[in-house]
């Protein structure tokens, strides 16, 4: 029986943001979403309206860039696509998102 | 880092504010949504509906992304701010009259403490101020010294850099370079001046000891504007000479632009002063020992004063109280002493108007928070946060005091221009008073803490009550907390209008006591022309005669006179005594004059007779005296006439027989008399001496310090200036005519301190009675709509509408007598601060005292009537049924 699908655990939205545009290259909010929701295949219940403070966020910190272009439906849009320092960002969370979980699976083996 | 880069980012998120951008990528992304959930064959509605859940609030996502992306802080005092100034601009009146009383006090404030911080404060401009001193005394006024405590301090006492001399006041000089004269200031300053006020010339040498000891050569420094102006800044103007009051004195140096002496100056000249002259005409100034205090320079005066009482004998035998009180000052103190009583006072009265504008502004706060309080309990009841509210009070606050503080700016430079011509420019030495930031920011706190304070106070307190009492506005019993604070305010401006008032009074009765007193002379219709005569001993009666016979030839001139002094200024003070009564040596008040000066000045001749033109040097020598100098000597006017009297030391004078007996007239005493305003003072003994009979050496000592008067008297009141002008011109071409002055203006310069400090306190008093009115009128009005039930209930027990107006306007009186009880004690303790500028009354005078107080009655008694009145009409059925 499928599981339903779970909240976007916090803080984790960002870092699959920033991976999307990693893996992708340069996408509008609504690419970035659809992305995240094929890849999750519906494990997530994801508010697509929170990318956009979170592209913000990102942005804010240097991490992406982005610049006006023009969507599939011939609108105006913003495409973001990933900086050099949030290549550097992500490989640090990647690392230690792995550590985390590597550690909580030890913690929790016998119990999976 | 990253936390400065989105700082960074979040401020120019918030400056930028381009929430349409956002706007346009949601909708993009909604569309975009809306297809493809169109495109897994839902119907166009259901497909958009899918997509706003998908996508989950927009209104939300917004929301969340203008905090990410701004500063959500300011944005909400953005929000605060634009209410604010909306429910300000609703209650026009209460903002403009709020934000003009704060800006009219912050601005006062401002400039006045601008001049004293400037005059005061600020430390003169001379290297190394701390260290330069002054010798004065523990007496105010009496910082004079003599050449023999000069010498003495000289060659005696230790711990100085440098001593140095210069005269008490500065001079004029006429000027001469080649053919082009100028009437020049200058200041006699010994050998070392230059270096006590760690100065040096730009070109040139200081005096040598030997240039100025007695009979010295006459050597000059000029300053960089002269050097500039007659020498066109070249450097071959050492060694040569130019003619200082006719005689020639070689330049030596140069100094520097920069450099400012007090008094000021345009040339300085050796001050030669002997080791025995007795004046006291002397300033000593000194520069102390980089190690040593001025404590202890004290000290060591304190060990060397008997000494000095022993040997300085002169010093001992003349004024004898005054070697005990000799004090060394800091010069900054010393030489800002004249202006300290004006600016403290215009300190004193400035705050009492800021003091009055802030209790003015709070008592303002207070009731309109009164008037908000059934909105702002409304908004708590509903759930509102009293902190929003304070929020908002806050923001209406600060917004009043910017403007207060924009007002109080123009307001401040204003004021300034008013008061900067009445402070003498001796003390700026080159520093300009100009609107300090420093004081202006002050100010402007004071104004928005004031402005702060007045308006949250209240709301909290407002807030503060249960909100159901507030609703059902059962205000009779709720706000007698505010009642009292209001009461406080209203106490504290009334009793500062009174202190105003008391100022404006006591210099308006000095101004009128002045304007009343006895001149014993007619100063209308009389224009002087004043000239400097210096260096000129001889040939100027010849001069005078030829002047004054053209002078009487024009038409409109109905007499002409030449005195080297006139009425209420002084004139050279000589020692004198009664042939053969040596003991009885007074100094008096010298002056020489042509034969029609006492009728060109309507002195009026009491015994005796007036100068004639055949008092010749060859005939008797006579001489006038004034009813001050017969009485002093001889007990009576009549007794006076046909004694002889001579001066002491005689010089080149012989005694002379008194003619005549003259009446007194206000004059300015000098040194050597009780010191006093010219108006006020009693009148100095007055020896008057025909022109024709000054020998040489009294005529160089009279032309020296003082230019004198061609004294024209006309026939209408429009003066013939140009006539008068060319005729002196035409007769001494290389003479520079320092001024023409009416009579009239001549008096009136000499209460201008006291027309300032009248004009100032009239309008600080006017606009804080205004203001204590305004504020006892807003606390009854409030108190007669809060008690509205309780008056209806006392007249519907049969209270007459005369007991109703009794019972209001006794509140608002009892009240101004509190305050006006505080106001007279203050300024009873505070009267030794204007001593010292007011003249011909006294400091506790009945009639200040009396009218500012009657005064603050009337308008109070007006104040309280008026909403008392409103009162006594109340109608009880409707005020009872009035919630």
């Amino acid at each position: 029986m499928p599981r339903p699908p779970a909240d976007v655990p916090y803080g984790t939205l960002d870092l699959m943001v920033l991976k999307t545009l990693e893996q992708m290259g340069p996408l509008h909010g609504y690419g970035i979403a659809r992305r995240i929701e094929q890849v999750a295949e519906g494990m997530l219940a994801l508010n697509q309206g929170t990318i956009y403070p979170a592209l913000l966020r990102l942005e804010q910190r240097g991490w992406i860039n982005s610049e006006w272009g023009s969507s599939e439906n011939n609108r105006r849009a913003r495409f973001y696509s990933i900086a050099k320092a949030g290549k550097r960002q992500l490989a640090a969370e990647q690392q230690s998102w792995a550590h985390t979980v590597a550690m909580m699976q030890r913690m929790l083996g016998d119990q999976s | 880092m990253t936390a400065l880069r989105v700082l960074f980012a979040r401020m120019l998120g918030f400056l930028k504010r381009n929430e349409r951008a956002v706007e346009a990528d949601i909708f993009t992304h909604l569309d975009l949504l809306t297809r493809e959930y169109m495109a897994r064959g839902l119907g166009e509605r259901d497909a958009a509906l899918a997509a706003r859940r998908a996508f989950g609030s927009v209104q939300h996502t917004m929301d969340v992304y203008r905090d990410q992306r701004g500063l959500p802080v300011l944005d909400a005092l953005r929000q605060d701010g634009r209410s604010a100034s909306r429910s300000l601009a609703r209650d026009l009146r209460f903002t403009c009259s709020a934000a003009l009383t704060l800006g009219l006090g912050i601005g006062l404030a401002t400039a006045v403490f601008s001049a004293v911080d400037a005059v005061l404060v600020r430390p003169l401009p001379y290297d190394g101020i701390d260290r330069i001193v002054l010798l004065g005394s523990t007496m105010p006024d009496a910082n004079a010294t003599t050449g023999e405590i000069f010498h003495y301090v000289r060659e005696r006492l230790t711990g100085f850099e440098q001593t140095a001399a210069y005269r008490g006041g500065g001079s004029g000089w006429n000027l001469t370079v080649g053919s082009r004269a100028e009437y020049v200031r200058g200041l006699a300053v010994s050998q070392g001046y230059f270096r006590v006020f760690g100065t040096a010339p730009l070109l040139g040498r200081d005096f040598r000891p030997e240039e100025d000891s007695p009979n010295g050569h006459s050597t000059v420094l000029i300053s960089e504007a002269l050097w500039e102006r007659y020498f066109d800044r070249r450097p071959d103007v050492l060694g040569q000479f130019v003619q200082l009051g006719g005689r020639p004195y070689e330049v030596i140096g140069v100094m520097p632009q920069d450099f400012h002496s007090i008094p000021r100056a345009d040339v300085w000249t050796p001050l030669q002063v002997s080791p025995q002259d007795g004046s006291l005409n002397y300033a000593l100034v000194a520069r102390l020992d980089p190690t040593v205090s001025l404590v202890a320079a004290n000290a060591q005066l304190d060990v060397f004063k008997p000494a000095i009482a022993r040997e300085v004998r002169g010093m001992a035998k003349n004024f004898p109280d005054r070697v005990a009180r000799m004090l060394w000052l800091p010069f900054q103190t010393a030489a800002t002493a004249s202006n300290r009583f004006v600016l403290l006072l215009l300190l004193g009265a400035t705050t009492a108007v800021l003091l009055i504008a802030c209790a003015n502004v709070a008592a303002l706060q207070l009731v309109r928070a009164i008037r908000r309080g059934r909105e702002w309990a409304t908004r708590v009841a509903l759930g509102g946060g009293r902190g929003r509210i304070a929020n908002q009070v806050v923001v209406e606050s600060m917004l009043i005091g910017i403007a207060a503080a924009a007002v109080g700016t123009i307001v401040a430079w204003l004021a300034l221009q008013a008061v900067l011509p009445f402070v003498s420019e001796d003390v700026f030495a080159g520093r300009v008073i100009r609107l300090d930031g420093r004081v202006l920011g002050a100010s402007i706190g004071v104004a928005l803490i004031a402005s702060l304070v007045s308006g949250v106070w209240p709301a909290l307190a407002v807030t503060r009550l249960d909100y159901r009492a507030a609703l059902n506005a059962r205000q009779t019993t709720a706000s007698r907390h505010q009642q009292w604070c209001r009461r406080a305010f209203v106490l504290i401006q009334v009793a500062a209008a009174t202190l105003l008032l008391i100022g404006a009074g006591l210099f308006l009765r000095t101004l009128t006591t002045a304007a009343r007193v006895e001149l014993g002379f007619d100063p209308d219709r009389v224009v002087l022309a004043q000239m400097s005569l210096q260096g000129m001993s001889s040939s100027f009666a010849a001069l005078y005669e030829r002047t004054l016979d053209r002078l009487s030839q024009l038409p409109d001139v109905e007499g002409a006179a030449v005195g080297n002094n006139v009425p209420v200024e002084r004139g050279l003070n000589l020692p004198v005594v009664p042939t053969g009564r040596i003991q009885e040596m007074r100094t008096v008040d010298w002056r020489y004059v042509t034969p029609d000066y006492f009728r060109a000045l309507g002195i009026a001749l009491r015994t005796g007779r007036m100068f004639e033109l055949s008092d010749q040097m060859l005939t008797a020598r006579v001489a006038i005296v004034n009813e001050a100098f017969a009485s002093a000597y001889f007990g009576d006017p009549l007794n006076a006439l046909g004694q002889t009297v001579s001066l002491v030391p005689a010089l080149d004078d012989l005694p002379r027989q008194i003619v005549g007996v003259v009446a007194d007239v206000r004059t300015r005493a000098g040194t050597g008399w009780t010191r006093g305003h010219a108006l006020a003072a009693p009148a100095a003994p007055t020896l008057y001496v025909p022109v024709a009979q000054v020998p040489e050496q009294l005529a160089a000592m009279a032309h020296g310090p003082f230019p004198v008067n061609w004294i024209v008297k006309t026939r209408s009141a429009a003066a013939e200036i140009a006539a008068l002008e060319e005729i002196l011109r035409s007769e001494m071409p290389t003479l520079p005519i320092i001024r023409f002055v009416p009579m009239r203006r001549v008096i009136d310069e000499s209460v201008q301190v006291q027309q300032l400090m009248w004009r100032l306190f009239g309008f600080f008093s006017a606009v804080a009675l205004n203001l204590a009115a305004f504020g006892i009128y807003t606390l009854l009005s409030y108190s007669v709509v809060q008690r509205t039930r309780e008056i209806g209930i006392a007249m519907a027990l049969g209270a007459t509408a005369g007991r109703v107006v009794v019972t209001f306007v006794r509140e608002g009186l009892l009240l101004t007598i509190s305050g006006a009880i505080i106001g007279l004690l203050t300024a009873a303790a505070g009267t030794r601060f204007v001593t010292a500028l007011i003249f011909g009354i006294r400091p506790l005078d009945p009639a200040a005292f009396g009218t500012a107080a009657v005064l603050l009655m009337l308008v109070a008694a007006v104040a309280s009537l008026l909403p008392a009145r409103r009162a006594a009409r109340t109608d009880p059925m409707l005020a009872l049924r009035c919630e």
